[in-house]
C-alpha cells in the first residue's frame, strides 16, 4: 500500500488534474460548484453541512456566507460545506478569482492554499487584477501562471515577488489532441481552411482576426473561417462579422465537445490566435498539439519553450500583419506541414498532462511543507 | 445665453401650447432616470403641454422626477422571482376588477393573444409580461410610445390591451448590431410584428431607417427625427483655443461598451503619439447599466492603455455629469468618437455645438450630421490608419481646426436644435392622435 502523497481539494479545476494526481499518490478530490446537481444541492449542503460542523463549526458555519453568486448559490454553499468536510491539507483554485471569492472560507481552513493564475485574473477588471487580489495574495501559500509572459504581467500588477511560483503550463491532453495520425491534413478544396477556438471575450481579439480574414479575402485569398466558442461577445463579433462583409467566409460554431474540437483543429490548415494579452491562448496550446501550424499574435516574452518553428508571430491588433502571415501560410505547403510538425513536437514536449502533473505536484509539495 | 439663440425657454413653448398639444403620453420600458437625449425630449413635451406618463422597472431607490408634469409608473422588474410575478400580478388584477373589468379581459386576452411574443408565451416570462400589462392597464394614454426596439418586440401585447396607437422609435445601434447575433433572436424575430402594429415609427437618422426597413418596417410609417442638443448650454468659450497649445487634447464621451470601438480610438492615439504629437486623450464614460447585459470596456481599455505605453497620455474619468462633459469639450481641440456601430451620435453633435472639430468614424447616421472635410473628418469604422490621418491633418493645422469647429457649431444651430426636435416629435404625435380622433 503506497503512502498517501496529501489531502487536496481541487475547486473548479478540470479533471486531468485530479487522475494526474491520484495516480501520483495524492487523496485528491474535485469540487466543482459548476457540476452540481441544482435541485438537490439544499439537501446535500444539509448534509455535508452535518459533518462539516463536527470539523470546524465556525468553518461551517463561514461556509454558508460564501460565495454569494446566484442563480448557484446552493452549489456554491454545497461545494463550501464539503471543502470544510474534507479538511484539505491543500486547496488548489483554477483562478485567482475563483480563490478571492472563497477567502472567508479559507481564513478559517488550516490547509494550504495554491492558486493557478489565468489571463483573465490579470486583466478583467482594468490595472489592478480583480477584486480582493491582495488578500489572496496573502493567504496564498504559492501560485501557479501558464507561461512566463503572463508571470512578468503578474508581477507587474501586484504579485508579490516573494511569494513561491512556478510556470505550470496548462494541460492540452497531448495524447488525445496529438494522436499518432495527426499528420497535417493535404488541403482538400481551394480555399484556406482557418480554425480559431478559445473562449469569445476581448482579450482573444477575434474582431482583428476577422479583420484579417476580410483583407486576406481581398488579397485573393479564398478562405473558410471557423471560430470555435462561445462567450459574451458573440454579438459583437457577428456583427464584426456583417460590417467587414465576410459572412461567406466566417461562421461561428459554439462550444465543441473535446472530440469534435480535436476534428476541427486537426482538419484546419491553420490555426489563428489574434489575442492581444500575454500569453499562449488555451486553444494555440491545442492546436499545436494537433500538428496544426499557427499565426499568433505576439503572445509576450514566453521566454523558454520559445515558440520557433510551431507559430508565425505578428504584432498585437494588427489585421494586416496577421493577414500577410496568413497568406504566406496559404501560399506554401511545405511551410505548413513542416510548421505542424514543429508545433506537434513542442506541445508533446512542452505542454503534455505529464508535464502539467509534474510541474503542479512539484509546487504543492512545496506549499504542503511550508 | 446667445440672443437670439434657437435652443428656446420654457416660457416660449408654453406660449405656443394648443390644444391640440393636450393628450397623453405613455412612455413605456425606459430606465429611470432616462439617457439624457431623452429627459430633454419628454422636458420639452411636458412643457408644451403633453401629459407625460414614463413606464419603468426602476430600483424602488431611484430619484424621483424633475421634469414637472410628468408622472411615474413603477413596472415589475425582469428579474423578480416567478412567485413574485405571479403573485403581483394577482393583486394588479384584483386592483382592477372592480374599476375597470373589461380593460381587465382585453389584457388578459392580449397577454395570451397573437402579439404575444413566443418567449413570453410559457415559463417566467409569462408572469413577468402579465404583471406588466396589468400594472399599466389601469391608464388611458392617447398614444404608447417605446423608446427601444426591444421593449417594444416584448410588450407588444399591451398595445392591443390599452387599445390605443403605438408609436416606437428605432435608435440605430441596436438594429444595425443585433439581427445578427444569434443570443437576440427572441425579439428579434418580433420586429417585423411590431413594425406591423405600431402606427408610427421614429427613426433618428436615414440609415436607422434603411437599416429598420431591411426588418420589415414599411417607409410609409417612418419619420426620420434626428437627435438634438441645446446650443445654449453647449456653446464654444469667448475665448478662441490656442494656435501653438502645448498638448493637442482630444476628447470622447460614451458608455463603455464594445460598440464605441475604444480600442481602435487608442491605438489611432498610440500611432499619433508615436509621431511625436504632445497628445492627451481624456475618455468620459460609465460602465454599461446592468440590463444592457454587456460586458463593460474598462477592463480592456485599462489594459490597451498600459499595452500601447499610453498611461500618460489617457485619462479616464467615468461618468460625470453634463456641465463638466461640455467643459471637457470646451478644453479639447477635437472629439475623437471612433464608434463601431451608432444612430447618430449626440457626442458629436454636443462638440460641434462647442465649436470643435470632430474625427469620427462612418457608422450609422454619422454622415448626416458631419460632412467628411467640412465640420471634421469622417473615416470607415475599423481603421486606425484613417483616424491617425485625420488627427494628423488637424495637429498640424490650428487654423483648419478652427474652421472646421465654427461649421460644426453653424451647422447644429441650423439643424440640430431641441426646440427643433421638439417640434417634429409634437407633430409626429399629433399625426397619431389625429388619425385617431378621425376614426
Amino acid at each position: 500500500m503506497t503512502a498517501v502523497a496529501g489531502r487536496i481539494a481541487l475547486v473548479g479545476s478540470e479533471t486531468a488534474d485530479l487522475r494526474g494526481l491520484r495516480e501520483a499518490g495524492w487523496d485528491a478530490r474535485l469540487l466543482d460548484p459548476d457540476s452540481c446537481r441544482r435541485h438537490a444541492a439544499r439537501l446535500r449542503t444539509g448534509l455535508a453541512l452535518a459533518r462539516a460542523a463536527t470539523v470546524s463549526p465556525r468553518a461551517a458555519r463561514r461556509a454558508l456566507r460564501v460565495p454569494r453568486e446566484v442563480p448557484r448559490v446552493w452549489c456554491r454553499r454545497q461545494v463550501a460545506t464539503r471543502l470544510v468536510a474534507a479538511r484539505p491539507q491543500v486547496v488548489h483554485f483554477d483562478s485567482a478569482r475563483s480563490a478571492a471569492a472563497w477567502l472567508p472560507v479559507l481564513d478559517a481552513l488550516d490547509g494550504a492554499v495554491v492558486v493557478g493564475l489565468t489571463a483573465e485574473d490579470l486583466y478583467g477588471s482594468g490595472s489592478a487584477p480583480f477584486p480582493g487580489c491582495e488578500a489572496v495574495w496573502a493567504r496564498a501559500a504559492a501560485v501557479h501562471v501558464p507561461d512566463r509572459a503572463l508571470e512578468r504581467r503578474a508581477l507587474q500588477r501586484g504579485l508579490p515577488p516573494d511569494l513561491p511560483r512556478a510556470v505550470v503550463v496548462p494541460a492540452v491532453e497531448a495524447t488525445f489532441f496529438a494522436t499518432a495520425e495527426a499528420e497535417p491534413a493535404e488541403r482538400r478544396s481551394g480555399a484556406l481552411r482557418i480554425v480559431s477556438a478559445d473562449s469569445l471575450d476581448w482579450m482573444q481579439g477575434f474582431e482583428h482576426a476577422i479583420h484579417a480574414v476580410r483583407l486576406l479575402r481581398d488579397a485573393g485569398v479564398e478562405v473558410e473561417y471557423t471560430i470555435v466558442g462561445d462567450g459574451d461577445y458573440l454579438p459583437a463579433l457577428t456583427f464584426a462579422r456583417h460590417q467587414l462583409d465576410v459572412a461567406d467566409e466566417v461562421r461561428f460554431s459554439g462550444a465543441l465537445a473535446p472530440d469534435e474540437l480535436r476534428d476541427r483543429l486537426r482538419s484546419a490548415d491553420v490555426f489563428l490566435g489574434a489575442s492581444v494579452v500575454d500569453g499562449l491562448p488555451r486553444g494555440a496550446l491545442r492546436a499545436l498539439a494537433c500538428g496544426t501550424p499557427a499565426v499568433l499574435s505576439d503572445p509576450g516574452p514566453l521566454g523558454e519553450p520559445g515558440l520557433d518553428g510551431a507559430a508565425l508571430i505578428a504584432p498585437r491588433r494588427k489585421p494586416e500583419a496577421l493577414a500577410e502571415k496568413l497568406a504566406a501560410l496559404a501560399a506554401d505547403e511545405e511551410l505548413r506541414r513542416g510548421m505542424g510538425r514543429a508545433a506537434r513536437a513542442w506541445a508533446l514536449e512542452h505542454a503534455s498532462a505529464t508535464d502539467r502533473r509534474d510541474r503542479l505536484e512539484r509546487l504543492l509539495r512545496q506549499a504542503l511543507a511550508q | 445665453m446667445r440672443p437670439g439663440g434657437s435652443g428656446g425657454s420654457r416660457a416660449a413653448c408654453v406660449t405656443a401650447l394648443s390644444s391640440s398639444d393636450r393628450f397623453h403620453l405613455l412612455e413605456v420600458g425606459l430606465r429611470w432616470p432616462p439617457e439624457t437625449f431623452i429627459q430633454h425630449k419628454l422636458r420639452r413635451l411636458a412643457a408644451r403641454g403633453v401629459r407625460v406618463t414614463v413606464a419603468s422597472s426602476m430600483p424602488a431607490s431611484a430619484p424621483r422626477p424633475r421634469i414637472p408634469g410628468l408622472e411615474l409608473v413603477r413596472m415589475p422588474h425582469w428579474e423578480d422571482r416567478p412567485l413574485v410575478q405571479a403573485l403581483g400580478a394577482a393583486w394588479e388584477a384584483a386592483r382592477l376588477l372592480p374599476r375597470r373589468p373589461r380593460r381587465l379581459r382585453a389584457t388578459l386576452a392580449a397577454a395570451r393573444g397573437p402579439l404575444c411574443p413566443p418567449g413570453l408565451r410559457h415559463g417566467p416570462g409569462r408572469w413577468w409580461l402579465l404583471r406588466s400589462m396589468l400594472s399599466l392597464a389601469r391608464l388611458d394614454p392617447d398614444v404608447v410610445h417605446f423608446e427601444w426596439e426591444s421593449a417594444a418586440a416584448r410588450l407588444l401585447p399591451l398595445v392591443e390591451a390599452l387599445g390605443c396607437p403605438m408609436a416606437m422609435s428605432c435608435r440605430g445601434a441596436d438594429i444595425d448590431i443585433y439581427p445578427h447575433s444569434p443570443l437576440e433572436r427572441s425579439w428579434i424575430g418580433q420586429l417585423p410584428l411590431a413594425f406591423g402594429t405600431a402606427a408610427a415609427v421614429h427613426c433618428v437618422s436615414e440609415a436607422t431607417l434603411s437599416a429598420a426597413a431591411a426588418q420589415g418596417l414599411s417607409r410609409s410609417k417612418a419619420s426620420v427625427i434626428r437627435p438634438a442638443v441645446d446650443p445654449d448650454f453647449f456653446a464654444p468659450l469667448d475665448a478662441p483655443a490656442e494656435d501653438e497649445p502645448v498638448r493637442l487634447r482630444l476628447v470622447d464621451v460614451g458608455w463603455l461598451r464594445w460598440r464605441k470601438g475604444w480600442e481602435y480610438a487608442l491605438e489611432a492615439v498610440a500611432q499619433l503619439a508615436a509621431e511625436g504629437a504632445p497628445v492627451r486623450f481624456d475618455i468620459l464614460g460609465a460602465d454599461p447599466p446592468l440590463d444592457h447585459a454587456e460586458p463593460s470596456e474598462r477592463g480592456r481599455i485599462a489594459h490597451t492603455v498600459e499595452d500601447l505605453g499610453l498611461r500618460d497620455v489617457v485619462h479616464v474619468h467615468g461618468p460625470v455629469p453634463q456641465t463638466e462633459v461640455r467643459e471637457h469639450l470646451r478644453g479639447a481641440d477635437i472629439l475623437l468618437h471612433a464608434s463601431l456601430a451608432e444612430g447618430i451620435p449626440n457626442v458629436v453633435l454636443e462638440a460641434m455645438a462647442c465649436g470643435r472639430p470632430v474625427v469620427v468614424t462612418e457608422s450609422g447616421g454619422t454622415r448626416e450630421a458631419v460632412d467628411d472635410g467640412v465640420e471634421g473628418f469622417v473615416v470607415p469604422a475599423r481603421d486606425t490608419g484613417r483616424l491617425v490621418e485625420a488627427l494628423r491633418t488637424l495637429w498640424r493645422d490650428p487654423a483648419l481646426r478652427r474652421r472646421m469647429g465654427t461649421a460644426g457649431r453653424a451647422r447644429v444651430e441650423a439643424e440640430f436644435t431641441l426646440a427643433r426636435q421638439a417640434e417634429l416629435f409634437r407633430d409626429f404625435y399629433r399625426g397619431m392622435t389625429d388619425a385617431r380622433a378621425r376614426r
